[in-house]
């Protein structure tokens, strides 16, 4: 099994809390996969609500490559206890591999199709290479026109080239075969603001928080477009509800210094910027 | 569109059985004019079928799919309804209530549909696409991966599926870490997950510094020192990769990842 060798560098954890199971932590970080497995089993008979052994059953099925049963072993812990951090951390990365094995299935069973053209797309997009990551979403395009993932991917692309325009026509696309897309409004809002249409960005910004209305990035962004229209009272109710979801969101203190400033409240701003200043230090977010 | 062809085309055929006779021609014309996109015609058609005594759970369904076929969802979903009132073990009206109240952004109540949907006919697949699309709204990944794996169970060569169960994972994967981080913030496992991202992309020595605050967060954790001793040797630094492995053999002795990657630097070929 080809995932064998990054499972097994990256499934040795931490120490097992349960004396019990000191054994058969070491033998699996010997490498004596039947007998870590045997002594966890055998532990988990007698105390079935062990999630330290089931995780180390989970780990012992990942290097030997029986991925799917991992999964449900680890799937059972995270259900029983969603708090669980080691659950978490291996669960995610089964999940990971899980996926990469079934793109590699795609990738055989239709080498050509939209969708390998779609994540090769998605691919150099997260690598950086714009153009390349354009050229294979336009191909995923060519394959299926209405996919509203392949649209917001290349709307996404242009926006970072600056194409303001074509990030506009592909958002609207997306959102005309699906009014319900978070991400294409998002979008649109980000690319009418940087069109300078500060108003019809409002009201993108306003369609993607009724669709998720969390997101502390559409508020921070309908924030920063009030702002822009002069309407400071809303920019500052939008900019609060950000640093309420989010308080290491430097950038929505800044623009809340600068509405109050502009709002004659010199104590509140003052405020807002000292807040800022100390998120800014010790690396605070200071983008959307 | 494919969903409704599917979900419609069936119905034809009961007709003849379950209608009276003088409304089967009605009926037929109605779903001919469906076909073609006369939406007036057909919901004309369908309604004139149910008030001359067709109250069959399919005219009620066809119905709906009239009125889902224009976006009104509201009155789709009251078709949908009565059509399941009539026949509970019918399954298309069950898939597409459950759709029109995913677009009418009522989750729950849609995922509920599209179970029941789901449990009455399991080898359907336009029930689990639907309700994978409803538990993925939802945020309940595991329920969508639970769906796309069905559905790649029952066709294995479809590249779609493929596609989207391998999306399903990986979403899964990220709330995952979305989750640990949320709840531990700046905890060694979410940093160790920060630094092994790094050494993905190549950005070895952001990731050494990543392990190196897990190191210090929990200096007992194995892993962490066999992980950077590898980031070392990938950037050429031996010695540094070696004192990493002791470290990492100071905490778990018999770790047979580390004695072969210390092999293999003894021999010079790591």
């Amino acid at each position: 099994m080809r995932f064998c060798a990054l499972i097994f560098a990256t499934a040795l954890a931490a120490a097992e809390q349960a004396p019990e199971l000191t054994e058969a932590t070491r033998a699996f970080y010997r490498g004596d996969m039947e007998a870590a497995r045997s002594a966890a089993t055998g532990y988990l008979k007698l105390h079935p609500a062990s999630s330290a052994a089931q995780l180390l059953v989970a780990r012992t099925e990942m290097v030997g490559g029986d991925l799917q049963a991992a999964y449900r072993e680890l799937e059972q812990i995270v259900r029983r206890e969603p708090g669980n951090a080691d659950a978490l951390y291996y669960f995610s990365k089964l999940c990971g591999i899980l996926s990469h094995v079934e793109y590699q299935q795609l990738y055989e069973l239709a080498p050509e199709s939209g969708r390998v053209h779609q994540l090769l797309g998605e691919s150099y997009h997260s690598q950086g290479n714009l153009p390349k990551a354009e050229e294979e979403f336009r191909k995923a395009l060519e394959a299926n026109p209405r996919s509203v993932r392949v649209l917001v991917a290349l709307g996404d692309v242009k926006r970072a080239q600056g194409d303001f325009d074509e990030a506009v026509s592909l958002y609207s696309r997306a959102v005309k075969v699906e009014p319900r897309e978070y991400d294409a409004s998002y979008g649109l809002g980000v690319a009418y603001l940087f069109r300078q249409e500060p108003k019809t960005a409002i009201d993108w910004f306003r369609r993607a928080l009724a669709l998720e209305p969390d997101s502390t990035a559409a508020r921070l962004a309908l924030g920063d477009a009030y702002m822009r229209v002069g309407k400071l009272e809303e920019a500052v109710t939008e900019l609060k509800a950000v640093v309420a979801l989010e308080r290491g969101a430097a950038q929505a203190y800044v623009l809340l210094a600068r509405a109050y400033q502009k709002l004659d409240r010199p104590r509140e701003a003052d405020e807002a910027f000292q807040k800022a200043r100390v998120l800014l230090r010790s690396g605070g977010k200071t983008k959307p | 569109m494919k969903l409704f062809l599917i979900l419609m085309l069936a119905c034809a055929a009961i007709a003849e059985d379950d209608l009276p006779p003088a409304l089967v021609d009605l009926f037929n014309k109605a779903v001919e004019a469906q076909k073609a996109g006369k939406l007036d015609t057909a919901e004309k058609a369908f309604l004139e079928v149910l008030s001359q005594g067709g109250r069959k759970a399919f005219v009620h369904n066809n119905l709906g799919i009239v009125y889902q076929q224009r976006g009104d969802h509201q009155r789709a979903v009251v078709q949908f309804r009565e059509a399941v009132r009539l026949d509970a073990n019918y399954a298309a009206p069950r898939v597409l209530m459950g759709t029109s109240l995913l677009a009418l952004g009522r989750t729950r109540e849609g995922a509920a549909a599209l179970e029941r949907a789901v449990k009455i006919a399991p080898r359907e697949p336009a029930a689990r696409l639907e309700l994978a699309r409803a538990y993925e709204r939802s945020a309940n990944f595991m329920g969508a991966v639970e769906q796309f794996r069905e559905l790649r169970a029952l066709a294995p060569r479809d590249p779609e599926y493929a596609y989207q169960l391998g999306r399903a994972y990986m979403r899964l994967s990220a709330s995952c870490l979305e989750q640990l981080t949320r709840r531990a913030p700046g905890a060694p496992r979410v940093n160790q997950a920060i630094a092994e991202n790094l050494v993905t992309q190549g950005r070895t020595e952001e990731a050494v510094r990543a392990y190196h605050k897990v190191a210090e967060a929990a200096p007992d954790m194995p892993e962490i020192h066999l992980a950077l001793a590898q980031v070392y040797i990938r950037q050429g630094k031996a010695e540094q990769a070696r004192l990493e492995i002791e470290r990492e053999l100071a905490i778990v002795p018999d770790s047979a990842a580390a004695l072969e990657l210390k092999r293999r630097l003894d021999t010079g070929r790591p």
